[in-house]
């Protein structure tokens, strides 16, 4: 039996996918050329919160806040706007049903960005559930006007965007301080993803 | 010579045949295997990326001003088949562009007055560009990239406010952390 022909074939199949798999390893160790456009658009994502104060950051469990506002306003007499305790971490002010702003309290006491990591911290633990299917990080950037925030925001969406989690920010100030809806239309309640990871 | 009567027939030899088939079957199954996986990663990621031909007319946000950022895109050569009148509307815009771009951006200072009349001029440009692009079928779209300076936080707030009319309503806007080296200290 001769075998010249089976080894003639083998020998350019094989060949062939040599050559192709080293054009497709050439193609991906492309690197990208430019960053993808940090544009909002409206996604199926769903926000879960945090807030960067300084060099510390904070998780919102927006339950809990709501059911604080909602006992906070159950107990009110008045109409007027009210303060009421949202956690540990943040008091929050109520403006109807659906709204409350949220000041930052305690910040001190806040864990920073390597707890992120950190499974033992409400923080670490709401940061490493998050699923990239299906959840994206939305982040109150507070804007002290030293830029250690904005700073701090950087490596916070970096360590999402490592994992393919999808990031949205906005920042806030005294004047404009962050908003928590259950439902609403207005501006500062629209929360959208921009930036994108490549997947975790 | 054949033999006459000879009974004997030559053999079917199928072998290189088959070997060959097969191997180009294989190959084109392995083929066809590379492009589905590639075609997963690329559906993955179109559904997460925004699309590519969008354009940034950058606004940056600092405490004291606003300074606007025109892309330094050639228009003419993106805008084709145009009638007298839009012509006329585009080389005006682009002339204006071109008055920023050369200077670092347009810069709007807050005080001793504010000039809210180019702040809306240049919206309008972006909105009026947009709309003519949708019109003739061209797949070019600018967006307002809000730079956002540490201090000028209020001043993003405002420009939102602005970008939320109506107006102003369907021109998509991101947001990204502004850069010190970025910033100008020109004045209008």
């Amino acid at each position: 039996m001769n075998l010249d022909s089976l080894t003639d074939m083998v020998s350019n199949a094989v060949g062939v996918l040599i050559l192709l798999l080293l054009m497709t390893a050439l193609q991906s160790s492309k690197p990208h050329s430019e960053p993808p456009l940090p544009i909002e658009h409206q996604s199926g994502l769903l926000p879960k919160f945090f807030y960067i104060h300084s060099d510390r950051v904070q998780s919102i469990d927006v339950n809990a806040a709501f059911a604080n506002g909602l006992l906070a306003a159950s107990e009110s007499t008045s109409e007027a706007q009210q303060e009421f305790q949202i956690s540990a971490d943040f008091m929050g002010q109520r403006h109807d049903y659906l709204t409350l702003t949220m000041t930052p309290v305690d910040t001190d006491k806040w864990p920073g960005f390597e707890d992120l990591e950190m499974d033992d911290t409400l923080l670490g633990k709401t940061a490493r559930s998050l699923n990239s299917r299906e959840d994206f990080a939305f982040v109150f950037v507070e804007d002290e006007g030293d830029g250690v925030s904005f700073q701090e925001f950087e490596k916070v969406k970096q360590w999402f965007l490592d994992r393919g989690t999808a990031v949205g920010w906005i920042p806030v100030t005294e004047n404009n301080p962050a908003y928590l809806c259950s439902w609403s239309n207005i501006t500062a309640c629209r929360y959208s993803p921009s930036h994108y990871g490549s997947g975790g | 010579m054949l033999a006459v009567g000879s009974s004997r027939k030559p053999a079917l030899e199928l072998f290189p045949f088959i070997s060959l088939f097969l191997c180009v079957i294989g190959v084109l199954a392995f083929l066809q295997n590379l492009l589905v996986i590639g075609d997963i990663g690329a559906t993955e990621e179109d559904a997460l990326q925004p699309q590519i031909f969008q354009t940034a007319y950058r606004i940056e946000a600092m405490s004291d001003r606003i300074v606007l950022h025109p892309p330094d895109t050639n228009l003419g050569e993106i805008y084709s088949n145009l009638n007298l009148e839009e012509l006329a509307g585009l080389n005006s815009v682009q002339t204006n562009r071109a008055r920023s771009t050369e200077s670092s951006g347009k810069t709007l200072l807050f005080e001793p007055s504010f000039d809210e009349l180019s702040l809306q001029l240049a919206l309008n440009e972006v909105s009026s560009l947009n709309l003519l692009a949708k019109e003739h079928g061209i797949e070019y779209e600018e967006f307002v990239l809000l730079s956002v300076h540490s201090g000028g936080s209020d001043t993003y707030h405002y420009l939102s406010r602005i970008l939320d009319v109506p107006t102003f309503k369907h021109i998509r806007s991101g947001l990204e952390i502004g850069q010190s080296d970025t910033s100008t200290d020109t004045t209008q």
